[in-house]
């Protein structure tokens, strides 16, 4: 399931190979992942249990939600209106065309 | 605009003193070596920011140490992602300059910008009366020797050609509002996930997608490189995706 939220979007890959991880945290109940410059507000991904695994692979960004019941939050937006299903997701940030180079965009 | 009629008053003693440059730093006796400019640079108050240039005879904005300290204070705590595809810890560096540095902000008040927050005098980039507000409060205060802060208006009816030019998504967004329908911009195309039009400029013809969030109902008007010739593609390419791989399930 592609989840997006504004200008996060939630997109399901396969499980990583381990020598593909460059850097993981341990499992933690909330997760920020991404704050908007000017306004400060986060997007969140929230569950009851520590079911939120960050890691990274290659400056990718990716999210592994091991349990049912996590939820992504935002102060401007309404929630998910679905938990995010377990599994491997890379987070994408939104990004604007500039003719040096793309840009992720600033909220 | 800021309805606090002490902000108010301020700005407008500062921008009196700011057009009464020379004899302002005249009679504060700064011994200036630096200048440094936070927020952005409107065309109009170029020649200024040229005389402050060429007053100071240097322009920087490169601090000249770094503290630690959690620059988002309502995050702490927080684990994420950094820009850079690092995970983010909550303790950032932050800048500490100089003393006996003239900052000149110069930007545009704007109903996104967040609540008063003494850790924002630490930034660069901030919007400006946030940043004023903030350096009012904060430790930086003894640092600075003065702080000249410029408000701009916006012009209104505001051109697709200045949302497109703006620095920020929200504040894009509140433009876009108060944006009047441009009669050079042409639609390429509409479909379900927005709109992608093409307004004409002198250098680079300026293609962008208009798109409005489902849930809060803001529109966001997204540059797209000028190749994209649907606005699927486009709202695709803004998230590194090809039209066939972008087809998100839920959204809000």
């Amino acid at each position: 399931m592609m989840i997006r939220q504004g200008d996060i979007l939630l997109r399901p890959i396969p499980a990583p190979a381990p020598e593909e991880i460059t850097e993981a945290g341990m499992p933690m109940s909330r997760l920020v992942l991404a704050v908007g410059e000017a306004t400060g507000h986060a997007h969140e991904v929230i569950a009851d249990d520590d079911s939120i695994l960050a890691a990274t692979a290659g400056g990718r960004a990716l999210l592994h939600i091991l349990r049912d019941g996590a939820a992504i939050t935002h102060p401007d937006h309404d929630p998910v209106p679905r938990p995010v299903p377990p599994r491997w997701y890379e987070i994408l940030r939104q990004r604007v065309y500039t003719p040096a180079q793309p840009r992720p965009v600033a909220d | 605009m800021s309805d606090d009629p002490e902000m108010i008053a301020e700005m407008a003693r500062i921008r009196k003193r700011v057009l009464e440059y020379p004899a302002f730093v005249e009679g504060l006796g700064l011994g200036l070596d630096e200048v440094t400019f936070w927020g952005s640079t409107p065309q109009p108050l170029r020649p200024l920011h040229r005389m402050l240039r060429a007053l100071a005879g240097s322009c920087t904005n490169q601090p000249v140490t770094y503290q630690r300290g959690c620059a988002e204070p309502h995050l702490e705590g927080r684990r994420g992602y950094s820009p850079s595809g690092r995970i983010w810890r909550t303790s950032r560096e932050r800048p500490l300059y100089r003393p006996s540095t003239l900052c000149v902000a110069v930007g545009i008040d704007w109903p996104g910008l967040r609540a008063p927050d003494p850790s924002l005098a630490w930034r660069t980039d901030e919007p400006v009366l946030a940043l004023l507000r903030a350096v009012r409060q904060s430790p930086a205060l003894p640092l600075l020797e003065c702080l000249i802060v410029i408000r701009q208006s916006v012009p209104e009816p505001v051109t697709l050609m200045e949302v497109a030019g703006a620095w920020n998504e929200e504040y894009r967004s509140w433009l876009m509002n108060r944006c009047s329908e441009d009669e050079d911009a042409y639609v390429i195309d509409r479909d379900d996930y927005g709109t992608l039009i093409e307004i004409p400029a002198a250098r680079e013809h300026i293609r962008a997608v208009k798109v409005t969030c489902p849930t809060t109902g803001r529109r966001y008007l997204l540059r797209v490189p000028p190749t994209v010739t649907t606005a699927h593609e486009a709202v695709a390419w803004t998230f590194r995706l090809a039209a066939d791989e972008y087809r998100p399930t839920v959204q809000s």
